[in-house]
């Protein structure tokens, strides 16, 4: 099979749609109190893993920027709760610091 | 009108698990949930494109650059596809990685599945193959503020595969005439927008904890296994972890 092949694609989004599908399968079943423990905890794991190697990257003052970005969303999230108000806030900050040509 | 606007979704009590306002607010509809991913659309959309252009300079047809945006649907999984295909990896290797790029999914899925309101509306099939890091994300989200549901899902779902293809059909159609965007940064946003999903999650100091060390894990264990290796094992070894401190006591 050519890897660039439309077999290649399918068989791809095959199992790309299997493993989603088979993780509303499992779940529709009872779990145990610490199953669910473990399942509640997931989307704290996951959004800290992938939040925190998004903003610690490509060196210092790339990572100092995203850091002062990462403040300003923070700080907007949890005074106002707004997801796009908390997004511009953070990339606006992190605009002004490019623009103040310190990336 | 102004409570429906992208993103605007009412804060849950810190300190319960459940918002005082969550018997009267009503579930989250398919255009909430659609609504509160478009902010998301100035990261998503530039991601696309250069998705489309990395496959065609890999010599991905414009066609199949579509087909792959279509059906696998998974930014991190497709970039993979093409990098792998142009340097000559075999089909086993390169579905083996889509394999274990999307395995977060799995547990993805778990989660929804065991903690969306029933009765479920919303055929599993329909929406189990459009969910994203970022739906799933903005829907947690929504949940604990009680406007969660599987119509929110759909709708987040759905705003971000609205973006996505059309986005990458832009990028494989007109691709010479496409300016750079390299140089706004604009993947910023990525993890701006989990840091705000992450936060109102977060609602005493056990989260916090649990929070917290995910996000060292994943940077202790990025430079040895790869970045999305390192969120796979964050999210088992993290919240196993925490399964395992709490003791299931709060299930």
């Amino acid at each position: 099979m050519d890897a660039f092949g439309w077999g290649t694609i399918a068989l791809c989004a095959l199992v790309t749609v299997t493993i989603r599908l088979s993780g509303f399968a499992i779940g529709d079943r009872p779990v145990s109190p610490r199953m669910h423990a473990f399942l509640e905890a997931v989307p704290l794991t996951a959004f800290s893993a992938i939040a925190a190697m998004g903003i610690v990257t490509g060196g210092p003052t790339e990572t100092g920027m995203r850091v002062a970005a990462a403040a300003a969303t923070g700080l907007v999230t949890l005074r106002i709760g707004k997801l796009w108000a908390a997004l511009l806030a953070g990339m606006a900050v992190y605009t002004l610091l490019r623009l103040a040509g310190i990336g | 009108m102004a409570d429906r606007m992208a993103g605007e979704i009412p804060m849950a009590d810190p300190a319960t698990s459940m918002t005082p306002a969550e018997e009267t607010v009503p579930p989250g509809t398919v255009r909430d949930g659609f609504l509160a991913v478009l902010p998301l659309w100035i990261g998503v959309a530039p991601f696309s494109v250069a998705f489309a252009l990395l496959a065609r300079d890999t010599g991905y047809s414009a066609a199949k650059t579509i087909g792959l945006s279509a059906f696998v649907f998974a930014g991190s999984a497709q970039l993979a596809i093409v990098d792998l295909a142009g340097r000559g990896a075999t089909v086993p290797v390169i579905v083996l990685t889509v394999f274990l790029l999307n395995l977060r999914h799995l547990l993805y899925g778990m989660t929804l599945a065991t903690t969306l309101p029933r009765p479920r509306r919303v055929p599993t099939w329909l929406v189990a193959p459009i969910v994203t890091d970022e739906s799933f994300g903005v829907t947690i989200r929504a949940m604990r503020a009680g406007r969660g549901s599987d119509r929110f899902l759909l709708g987040a779902s759905a705003s971000l595969y609205a973006c996505w293809v059309p986005c990458t059909i832009l990028g494989a159609l007109l691709s010479s005439r496409i300016p750079n965007t390299d140089h706004l940064h604009l993947d910023v946003i990525f993890p701006l927008s989990f840091l705000a999903i992450l936060l109102p999650l977060i609602r005493g100091r056990d989260d916090l904890a649990v929070a917290l060390g995910g996000a060292a894990l994943a940077l202790l264990l990025r430079p040895l296994i790869g970045p999305t290796n390192a969120v796979l094992a964050t999210i088992l070894l993290g919240s196993a972890a925490a399964a395992l401190l709490r003791g299931g006591d709060r299930a």
